[in-house]
């Protein structure tokens, strides 16, 4: 290990503590004033469902123009266009689904109507139910128009086989293309995760969130490392 | 040094589309698509078998370039 590292290393950890000190003196002694998310629920909801709706929107954009493309597929051109516009379609449903469930989450225990008009309360569920098929369709839609493009792929996309079956049916660029995402993956998630991780125990000392964030942040953490380290080093490696 | 093709030359010579090429070698059409465009290096077996298909050698598919500021 090279010195300077090591040095660099021991400073960055020296600020971090500075920091958090400072942090923690300054909010817990003199009381820092963090609204919590409940204050703001009514804010984030209506932005989380508005939000939910432009991806609609643009999912039903890329759907038209799979399908535009799906006639003409033999051509390269086209091709290309197509496996990009298929690769964000089954992106964007699943943003869609994730969301959908946050805002459910957020807003099932109150009260309050999100929106005005036919967006009030009492059509809640109808939307969120909405949102979630949507998401599913479109995710399936899009795996049935995959595989058309490249027939060698398998696996049925409402079976909970899937993820398996698909990734024995890709060759060798794709399994590597695979993997280089996967590990791009987990370095972000991690760092994202352990960011979190901090924070959720910043505002459970504030007592602006319960315990179970912290717990959750750190089951994925911990889980995420141990699949990754069994996997790496299976076969020897 | 970078590493170049002849596949889309030799798949047009051969009047083969991508698709077809991909079936052939067992492959998908995207794999077909990022060798030609130089975004993937097969591995020693597929390059053999791209050059069986071809029947051409190893050698006469794939070549090293160098670099332009050499």
């Amino acid at each position: 290990m090279k010195t300077k590292n090591i040095i660099v290393f021991i400073l960055f950890l020296i600020l971090c503590g500075t920091i958090g000190y400072f942090f923690g003196y300054y909010s817990v002694g003199e009381g820092l004033n963090i609204a919590s998310i409940s204050e703001n629920i009514e804010k984030i909801s209506s932005v989380l469902f508005y939000g939910i709706l432009l991806l609609v929107i643009y999912q039903v954009y890329l759907i038209l123009k799979v399908n535009s493309d799906m006639k003409i597929f033999n051509d390269d051109e086209a091709y290309t266009r197509l496996n990009k516009n298929l690769s964000s379609a089954i992106t964007v449903s699943d943003i869609i689904g994730i969301l959908t469930f946050m805002l459910f989450g957020l807003s099932v225990n109150f009260e309050q109507a999100i929106g005005v008009g036919i967006f009030s309360s009492k059509f809640q569920l109808i939307f969120y139910l909405f949102y979630l098929f949507f998401a599913l369709f479109t995710q399936v839609y899009s795996v049935l128009c995959y595989k058309k493009i490249a027939p060698e792929k398998k696996g049925d996309p409402l079976s909970f086989s899937f993820n398996k079956d698909w990734f024995e049916s890709c060759d060798e660029a794709e399994k590597i293309k695979i993997g280089q995402a996967s590990y791009e993956s987990f370095k972000v998630t991690r760092l994202v995760g352990f960011c979190l991780l901090i924070l959720s125990v910043v505002l459970r000392i504030l007592n602006k969130i319960d315990l179970y964030s912290t717990l959750f942040i750190g089951l994925i953490l911990i889980v995420q490392f141990i699949v990754y380290v069994l996997n790496a080093s299976k076969d020897g490696y | 040094m970078k590493l170049k093709n002849r596949v889309k030359e030799l798949r047009a010579r051969n009047n083969i589309n991508q698709q077809d090429l991909a079936t052939r070698v067992n492959v998908s059409r995207q794999t077909i698509s990022s060798i030609e465009g130089g975004n993937y290096h097969p591995s020693i077996l597929l390059a053999l078998i791209i050059a069986k298909e071809f029947n051409v050698s190893v050698n006469e598919l794939f070549y090293l370039e160098e670099d332009n500021e050499n």
